[in-house]
């Protein structure tokens, strides 16, 4: 029978992650390829598909355009080493806590600001930057209970930010389910791989969330709160508040008394203490933001400046995650964490210096334009892909709101091994690992999300776009198989990286965005 | 800690007796129409026009003149059609999404494939036989209440769930009764019976040739048929005990109306007379308001009514000087 | 020349129907800082409810409360005591090279930044600019622009709303304070100068008897920044604010200072009737 990698060919300048295995010296794919040929592509289909069909059934769906949609599992898994996966664990929670810190700085004493390190403008010009949020602060200054962060892997193989993602970041639900699914897909390879198990999820999250409760409630009440059922993610919010043993909440459940939240029952009206909730900002409290918001709790935000009510993530967390700020993360680590990023940014142009916004222009076509508080992939201009007509409007836009846009380098994702037709193809893949910070410091599911963009070539991932997803095995260490618990042994885990640690005092913001 | 798995939201017990209530009515209709179409050959175009006002009637909507066939289509498939059998499994749906963590995974399922097929496969026609899509409807439904009678526990959920069919059933029951009573031509009982679902459940229990009284005592007050009002009753009755039970700070006598009570004793033990004629009518009548009596208490007890937030009105202070 | 007022100010809204619930803030303290000292405050509301009194992000006292039960009034009474006196320092010389340098303009981003309310039409801005920043100092250059708001907008109520941007005034040449205020905020920002609109109360003459009540007003006007925040009010052709004006609310524009924001539920409102009262003390 002829291997279905027999003509797995990666395109030349793309990191292929199975490809490119082996460089450690351990052969991590090969009881997998091993796995696949011996089964062969049809009976892995046929696996895949009756998992498809039980996702269906299931209700393992997202919504768009009013349909009810599975996000396509291909059944190839990525493996990630455990030597890797540790860096990238510090990494995403040195990048997490150092953004928490900025976040309650800028909406407290602004000190970065005033020590000019980031330009008050970038801040106060954001729409995310959210005025009313003001003043109020979770227990523990926990303000980011979970993120989840875009990576991917360039042309050299390293992992690389694409973007933060700390409002209300979604997709864990299929990081659950995919592994789920997988086990019944390839049973015999949980055997005899180690895999770093995902399924802690919902406690960690839930034990995050009653450690935010206000101070003095001892038996703290938590409710996820949704759009409704017709947000594209309800399954997902549904899935969490079931997997927590939470009630799920719409708005309309919820009401403010004298600045508490109570929650109507049939057995009367209960208090709430904790919300963790997947609400935009804007439609969260109709008396502070939009007033035409029918999802949202009148009265939630002076509940939850009086604390009587913890609102997770917290409000105002947008301007954190703004493409722009992106660009002056790797400051933002230096200035509150004294230490130089484990995990780099992509070059990005911050197109309100006229070099740079002269320089992409001219060379929009090789560039990729984002608008800087959008999420979900929306408004994104690839240029090698764009038309005349995409570049010219969004050149327009870029000049009128030199704010509003930023340029990056083209980033050819790597790939990795997927189903098309009868056949295994190289497919564009990233990764979202998702962070909980709960009361034993920060926890990153090993592994996370990995989105796989299905037609050829195309590096769009977005489930909105056709986008699939694959699970993620995080390789257990063979050599440590106790977990280390990561901030409390962040030093000593540094050391292993081979990072420095850096010990001087702030410099002012230089620029570390680059122009070449 | 508290047992927090018993907090059920006042929106999703409503949701879930909505949601029984929809699967009931959607079995009714395809019941209804299945039984009127296997008829029609045979009957006068007067008879004909005497069905499609009375089912215009039971389901309540507008009385418009129509044929038959066009009227049970637009009750199968319309999308626009608020009573249509495939309006009432969405909203069945809506309701068990909604309420997608108080139900159990098996009963969720069975409704969310049942309305995704009739999404994809009943949108524009009804396939080869209207009376295949009914059984199908009538199957459906059949499945989504043995799962939720075999998977769930008899908690507030189920308990919620099941009223909302036992309350459909009567209203369903109510409605046909006092229309086919309205009508001095109807002589045909064994077709109201079959409506119900009820004819070999008569023959079985009454052991009688089908007559207009005996089938109107079957229809209220039959113990063994589980769908005469005097059972749906009774059920309502345990279901509400029950829910007293699995509820803190309640108590049965706050929530079971006196006029459940009554109706009960009157359907068990009816006077000489009570049954017939005019007085059949008021014992109806009796029904319909006992049944908006548990309509109310559940809505002011259990459902708590929830702010409509597009009713909202901004305040603020106008321009000054 | 200082002054101790004592300012009452009472909104009551009639509802023609039963409201059910209703969600509340007031800005109507009076705030300390600059030429004023709060003395006291108090605020009450009918029907009654618990209150609470947080500070924004721009520093004002919020006073918040919901009501729950039916209820077909709602009155607030704001009191407060308030020492304002009359800015005697030396008048600002700073040049257009320290108001444009880079530091000045990033630590007053906020005061520069063009907000929904305070846009006007592109033609506009660089009309205002042009004439602006060809005066030899920002102080000229403001007196500019004070004129050139007296040119372009008169007095009148009736015509514009409380939605109405900067943009919508100019539009028609008229508007009230708030239009004023919106379009010098504008003038000043597209000029490069940072300015800021402030809500606050005017007491209406001169000469205040000592002891005697008078009607005053809820008023808006805008602060500017040369060196030092310096009072403005177009509406009233005042070159510069005196002790006169109690500022109680300060931001980029309307929204970030309105006196009463709120949502009900239940009948529709008549128009609020609203009063202040103005006492001099001492």
């Amino acid at each position: 029978m002829e291997s279905p990698l027999q003509n797995y060919s990666p395109r030349i300048g793309i990191f292929d992650e199975m490809k490119n295995d082996s460089k450690d010296g351990i052969d991590n794919w090969g009881l997998l390829t091993r796995a696949i040929e011996s089964m062969g592509i049809d009976k892995l289909k046929r696996r895949t598909l009756e998992c498809e069909e039980s996702f269906k059934a299931r209700g393992i769906t997202f919504s768009l355009g009013g349909q009810e949609r599975t996000f396509p599992l291909d059944p190839i898994p990525r493996i990630v080493t455990s030597t890797e996966w540790r860096s990238v664990e510090l990494g995403l929670t040195q990048r997490v806590k150092a953004i928490e810190a900025f976040l309650d700085d800028i909406y407290g004493a602004k000190e970065i600001l005033r020590d000019r390190v980031i330009p008050r403008r970038l801040i106060v010009g954001s729409s995310q930057y959210s005025r009313k949020a003001a003043g109020i602060s979770g227990h523990n200054q926990v303000r980011i209970t979970v993120a989840g962060l875009d990576l991917i892997r360039d042309e050299t193989g390293k992992l690389v930010v694409l973007e933060d993602n700390i409002r209300t970041p979604s997709g864990i639900s299929y990081v659950l389910e995919n592994r789920r699914a997988m086990a019944r897909i390839l049973p015999e390879l949980f055997e005899s791989y180690e895999i770093e198990p995902v399924g802690d999820y919902p406690s960690k999250l839930l034990s995050a969330l009653l450690d935010q409760a206000p101070a003095g409630v001892t038996d703290p009440l938590v409710v996820v709160l949704t759009p409704g059922v017709y947000n594209s993610a309800y399954f997902e919010h549904s899935f969490l508040a079931r997997q927590m043993g939470v009630p799920l909440v719409e708005g309309r459940d919820l009401f403010c008394r004298g600045n508490e939240v109570f929650v109507r029952t049939t057995e009367g009206d209960l208090k709430v203490d904790v919300i963790y909730r997947r609400i935009d900002d804007e439609y969260i409290d109709p008396t502070q933001y939009r007033p035409d918001s029918l999802l949202g709790v009148p009265g939630l935000l002076n509940s939850a400046r009086a604390y009587n009510v913890v609102v997770a993530n917290s409000i105002g967390n947008g301007v954190g995650d703004d493409k722009l700020l992106y660009t002056y993360v790797p400051d933002i680590i230096d200035y509150y964490l004294h230490e130089k990023p484990i995990l780099s940014n992509i070059d990005t142009y911050r197109l309100e210096d006229p070099d740079a916004m002269k320089y992409s222009l001219e060379n929009l076509d090789k560039l990729v334009i984002k608008p800087v508080d959008a999420s979900g992939g929306k408004g994104i201009v690839i240029g090698p892909s764009a038309s005349d007509r995409e570049l010219s409007e969004v050149a327009e836009a870029m000049t009128k709101n030199p704010r509003g846009w930023i340029a990056q380098r083209v980033v050819n994702f790597s790939t990795i091994p997927t189903i098309v037709g009868s056949g295994l193809a190289p497919r564009h893949v990233d990764l979202r690992p998702f962070i909980v910070s709960g009361p034993d410091g920060r926890w990153v599911v090993p592994g996370g999300l990995t989105r796989v963009a299905l037609p050829e070539g195309s590096m769009v991932v977005n489930s909105s776009q056709g986008g699939g997803s694959k699970d993620t095995w995080v390789l257990r260490d063979r050599h440590n198989r106790d977990r280390i618990h990561i901030e409390s042994q962040a030093t000593s885990a540094l050391a292993l990286a081979d990072i420095d640690i850096l010990s001087s005092i702030p410099n002012s913001g230089q620029s570390k965005a680059q122009l070449q | 800690m508290k047992n927090r798995f018993n907090i059920v939201l006042a929106r999703t017990a409503e949701s879930l007796f909505w949601m029984g209530r929809y699967l009931e009515r959607s079995e009714a209709t395809a019941r209804l129409l299945d039984v009127h179409l296997h008829d029609l050959i045979g009957t006068t175009t007067t008879q004909q026009k005497r069905w499609t006002n009375e089912i215009q009637a039971m389901v309540a909507m507008e009385q418009i003149d129509e044929p038959f066939e066009a009227l049970a289509m637009r009750l199968s498939i319309d999308r626009d059609h608020p009573s249509s059998i495939i309006c009432c499994m969405e909203k069945a749906w809506e309701n068990a999404k909604s309420a997608r963590d108080a139900i159990s995974l098996e009963l969720w399922e069975s409704i969310n494939v049942t309305y995704s097929r009739l999404l994809r496969t009943f949108i524009t026609d009804l396939g080869h036989s209207p009376h295949a899509y009914y059984a199908w409807i009538k199957d459906r439904s059949a499945a989504a209440r043995g799962l939720g009678d075999t998977t769930m526990n008899r908690d507030q959920a189920w308990l919620f769930l099941h009223m909302g069919r036992a309350i459909e059933q009567i209203d369903l029951t109510t409605r046909l009764l006092r229309v086919k009573l309205l009508d001095p031509n109807e002589e045909d009982w064994v077709v109201v019976l079959r409506c119900i679902g009820g004819h070999e459940a008569y023959i079985r229990a009454v052991q009688r040739p089908v007559e207009k009284e005996l089938a109107i005592t079957f229809l209220l007050r039959e113990t063994l048929f589980p769908k005469s009002v005097l059972y749906l009753n009774l059920q309502l009755e345990s279901a509400l005990l029950s829910l007293s039970r699995n509820i803190r700070d309640l108590n049965a006598s706050d929530i079971i109306p006196p006029s459940l009570a009554r109706l009960i004793a009157r359907l068990s033990y009816p006077r000489v007379g009570e049954m017939t004629g005019s007085s059949l009518l008021e014992r109806i009548d009796e029904i319909t308001e006992t049944q908006s009596d548990l309509f109310n208490l559940f809505n002011s007890t259990f459902f708590s009514p929830l702010r409509d937030l597009s009713k909202a009105i901004p305040q603020r202070s106008e321009v000054w000087i | 020349m200082t002054w101790r007022l004592e300012i009452t100010h009472k909104t009551r809204y009639q509802y023609q129907e039963p409201v059910y619930s209703s969600y509340n803030e007031v800005r109507m303290i009076p705030r300390s800082g600059g030429n004023q000292l709060l003395l006291s405050s108090l605020v009450n509301v009918s029907p009654r409810a618990t209150l609470y009194t947080y500070r924004d992000y721009f520093g004002t006292a919020v006073t918040a409360f919901d009501f729950h039960r039916v209820h077909d009034h709602l009155e607030i009474t704001a009191e407060s005591h308030v020492e304002v006196r009359n800015y005697s320092g030396p008048s600002s010389e700073v040049s257009w090279d320290f108001i444009g340098s880079e530091a000045i303009q990033d630590d007053f981003a906020e005061h520069l930044m063009v907000t929904p309310y305070t846009t006007v039409s592109a033609d506009q801005a660089s009309e205002i600019r042009d004439l602006v920043r060809g005066q030899s100092t920002p102080i000229d250059g403001l007196n500019r622009a004070i004129e050139w708001i007296t040119e372009h907008l008169s007095y009148q109520s009736g015509i514009t709303s409380v939605q109405s941007s900067a943009a919508d005034a100019l539009a028609v040449g008229l508007g009230v304070c708030q239009d004023f205020s919106h379009a010098t905020t504008a003038a000043l920002r597209a000029s490069g100068i940072p300015a800021r609109y402030v809500s606050g109360y005017l007491f209406p003459g001169r000469d205040p008897i000592v002891g005697e009540s008078s009607i005053g007003e809820s008023h808006a006007w805008v602060e500017v920044w040369l060196g030092r925040w310096i009072g403005i009010d177009t509406s009233n052709a005042v070159e510069r604010t005196d002790q006169r004006y109690v500022a109680v609310a300060k931001g980029r524009d309307y929204s970030d200072v309105p006196p009463f924001k709120g949502i009900y539920f239940g009948g529709q409102s008549s128009t609020p009737f609203v009063t202040v009262t103005i006492t001099r003390r001492q």
